[in-house]
């Protein structure tokens, strides 16, 4: 048990930390900033459809347009210090508060997502934890020596990135039992999820018939996901298999934008995976980069 | 044991908890957000059945076309869906299908479309796709497409 709490704790550079608060916090913003159209569209949001989940579940009737919108653009707005590691114990909260409530919003019209779960339970971590002790806007200096204070909130969230995982692995075989692997049932969810797309005039994948069409590749595929999925606790284990399985599950997200083009916009940009890495290199490079030319003599005419 | 380490076990512990919550619940009934019990591609679906009613737009002289979700109700699939099945349900198909017309009226690439209708059908989704075999189709609402005034 001493072990474990030790291994929890063991200490990591400020950096990685903070580099997970602006990667969330750019993400977060770009994929709110994407999404305004259809926060605008008032077709989406008709009051009949209204099926409140979670925090909306405090909500008796749709919120007013000017109030919904107003919600989207505190979301966006909050975003933007929280990447820059502005007064972090304040906009931290804030801008989790702010997403959660949002997002939770947009998954209440009959069909949950699950889409946008890691984004808002990475960002609530964040939010409470000491993300903004290095590379804040307005800090000059050097970081903070690696510590444990940084290490535990990104060891939390690549738990967390695993626990999702293994939950849908589990909802699986709870569902339709080991019988899943025969990939009858994932055949069934390609062709009803392909199909659904051309009957409402979306764009299916086009692939899919080939794969119907085999049930090996099918079968393949089933026990693929349950690997993936049954085995991502394993990730917590050794680096070497956090990299291996970060390799595995996100290719296991490309598949699934190939066989129903579902784009989960979060694993796919490699930031539900974020944590199990030093995630601080790119970001240094970028910000090392960035000072070398911003200190280079002007060029001359 | 540290400020930082009774901080960290007790924010851990709840967190994971919270995560994990779901699992003792109905897979299918209590999905939640940002709390999920995660059953996507976990439902098993029955020789692929599907029941879905969708919106087409016909013409005289050109093959129908299956009027894409944004110009229904959302450019998310699955909110689109629920919106028409919510709208026949409640018995406003034929409102739904006037809404969609409006829409649609007036756009360059519908021109050739004079009818919109609401369609309830039931496809064996295998069977559709690999082979072509279309099930059923009723009808539920039909309304002229006009165009837009300019």
């Amino acid at each position: 048990m001493r072990r474990l709490v030790d291994a929890w704790f063991a200490p990591a550079p400020a950096e990685r930390l903070a580099a997970m608060r602006i990667l969330v916090g750019v993400f977060a913003f770009v994929y709110l900033l994407i999404q305004v159209p259809l926060w605008l569209g008032d077709a989406q949001f008709t009051h009949h459809d209204f099926r409140p989940l979670g925090v909306a579940r405090a909500l008796t009737h749709p919120l007013a347009r000017w109030q919904r919108l107003a919600l989207l653009a505190s979301a966006i707005a909050l975003a933007i210090p929280f990447a820059l590691g502005v007064a972090h114990r304040v906009i931290g909260p804030l801008f989790a508060l702010t997403l959660t409530a949002a997002l939770t919003y947009r998954n209440s019209w009959g069909m949950p997502f699950h889409t946008e779960n890691l984004l808002v339970l990475h960002t609530i971590v964040l939010a409470m934890v000491p993300a903004a002790d290095a590379w804040r806007i307005g800090h000059r200096g050097a970081a903070p020596a690696a510590s444990e204070r940084y290490g535990w909130p990104l060891r939390l969230m690549a738990a967390i990135t695993v626990l999702t995982y293994l939950i849908a692995g589990l909802a699986k075989l709870r569902l339709g039992g080991w019988a899943w692997t025969d990939g009858e049932a994932l055949g069934e969810q390609i062709a009803v999820d392909n199909l659904r797309k051309h009957l409402m005039g979306a764009p299916m994948s086009p692939i899919a018939a080939t794969f119907l069409s085999h049930p090996w590749l099918l079968r393949g595929l089933a026990v693929l996901t349950l690997v993936i999925e049954l085995g991502a606790p394993l990730a917590l284990v050794h680096r070497r298999i956090a990299a291996a399985w970060a390799v595995a599950a996100w290719g296991f997200h490309l598949g699934v934008v190939a066989l129903m083009a579902i784009v989960f916009p979060y694993p796919l940009a490699g930031l539900a995976y974020a944590p199990l890495f030093a995630c601080e290199r790119p970001i240094r490079w970028a910000i090392t980069r960035w000072r070398r030319r911003g200190s280079a003599p002007p060029i001359q005419a | 044991m540290s400020a930082t380490r009774i901080y960290g076990l007790t924010l851990s512990l709840l967190m994971l908890a919270m995560v994990a919550w779901p699992l003792g619940l109905d897979p299918l009934r209590d999905d939640s957000f940002p709390l999920s019990t995660y059953p996507m591609f976990a439902i098993p679906r029955k020789d692929a059945q599907l029941y879905l009613e969708y919106v087409v737009a016909t013409g005289p002289e050109v093959a129908r076309r299956h009027v894409p979700p944004e110009l229904v109700a959302s450019r998310e699939v699955m909110q689109a869906i629920t919106t028409v099945h919510a709208a026949v349900a409640r018995g406003d198909g034929p409102r739904l299908c006037r809404q969609v017309a409006a829409r649609l009226g007036g756009r360059a690439s519908y021109r050739r479309y004079d009818t919109v209708h609401i369609i309830a059908g039931n496809h064996r989704a295998i069977a559709y796709l690999v082979h072509g075999v279309h099930g059923t189709e009723r009808v539920v609402a039909s309304c002229p497409l006009r165009e837009a005034p300019r």
